[in-house]
């Protein structure tokens, strides 16, 4: 029997300060000696991630098999958005220590549930000079 | 196309690895091991970090115990000379993955290693000159190896317009494959 962890979420879009709420499911081959679940946002683009975990919650069980309960507050921002440059995603994942078995379950926090699509800018103007030296 | 969609995002770049394979891997861990310092040299974007990466379980399957610093021209004054500092608690079965070493002085770095041969720990660093320490490995630009990732990266996307960018790219950054993968990157949104 493979190793199996689920995160069951319904539905993935979230507004900014609502509480994700789920459960999570393992059906593992050795008994773990933590669960640990993770909300955690990440920047993906041309340069190094940027990364951020904003709630963890870790279970200690020796438990091959079972579910637990969960539940998060988002934080006021960052938003979900996807950019030609860079984007930002959320996700929830989960891992267990003492085992391979981990899961990734990409969320959607924005205002309107869907990420907020940047847009290259097509003509870009010579930029105003910040200096109050320079007219 | 967008950020999400575009095949040179930087965590598909980051799978790339090294092209060595375990029993290359296995004779260079051997190879560095057998010495108190050596180093990976060669110019930017080359390899050296992720070589260093790749070498880690290799070198972690002999018993012993990896320590990374990472260090680049932005690294404080400071913050150089603590990590020098918490290298005084390193012993024989211990390995010390330096990466940007360059950064360091003459002093620090002739410190570096005589704090290595004195407490008996491994020391491998990434260099972009020789200084004094054996060679392990140099990683070289090899535009054909650059234009085989591109292709691989690229799949359906890989144009002659996407192989010109990457070609111009390799040669004027010295044939740094960060700069290639970015100018890939650049491209893709554009279109």
């Amino acid at each position: 029997m493979d190793d199996s962890i689920f995160i069951d979420v319904e539905p993935t879009q979230f507004q900014p300060g609502q509480v994700v709420s789920g459960k999570l499911l393992w059906a593992l081959t050795k008994a773990p000696k933590e669960i640990r679940l993770e909300l955690s946002w990440s920047t993906e683009g041309r340069c190094t991630n940027d990364k951020k975990i904003e709630a963890e919650r870790t279970w200690n069980t020796q438990e091959t098999s079972g579910e637990e309960a969960f539940e998060f507050t988002l934080p006021p921002s960052p938003y979900s958005f996807n950019g030609p440059l860079i984007a930002l995603n959320w996700k929830l994942s989960v891992s267990v220590k003492k085992g391979q078995a981990e899961c990734d379950l990409p969320i959607t926090v924005s205002p309107n549930l869907s990420p907020v699509e940047l847009t290259a800018i097509e003509d870009e103007g010579k930029r105003k000079s910040f200096s109050k030296f320079k007219s | 196309m967008k950020a999400n969609e575009n095949p040179f995002r930087s965590s598909k770049v980051e799978q790339i690895r090294y092209a060595l394979n375990p029993v290359e891997l296995t004779a260079l861990s051997d190879q560095i091991l057998a010495q108190a310092c050596s180093c990976l040299l060669g110019p930017k974007g080359t390899g050296k970090t992720t070589l260093m990466e790749d070498l880690e379980p290799y070198v972690r399957a002999r018993g012993y115990q990896t320590h990374w610093v990472r260090l680049n021209l932005e690294s404080t004054r400071t913050a150089t000379r603590d990590v020098i500092g918490q290298l005084s608690s390193l012993g024989q079965q211990d390995i010390c993955l330096f990466d940007g070493a360059e950064v360091l002085n003459w002093w620090q770095s002739r410190k570096l290693r005589r704090a290595a041969i004195q407490q008996g720990f491994k020391l491998v660093a990434t260099l972009h000159q020789k200084r004094g320490v054996s060679v392990a490995l140099n990683t070289r630009a090899d535009w054909n190896l650059a234009k085989r990732f591109v292709e691989q990266i690229a799949g359906d996307h890989y144009t002659s317009e996407l192989n010109n960018r990457a070609k111009c790219a390799f040669d004027n950054n010295q044939g740094n494959m960060r700069e290639v993968f970015r100018s890939c990157y650049l491209y893709l949104a554009q279109v």
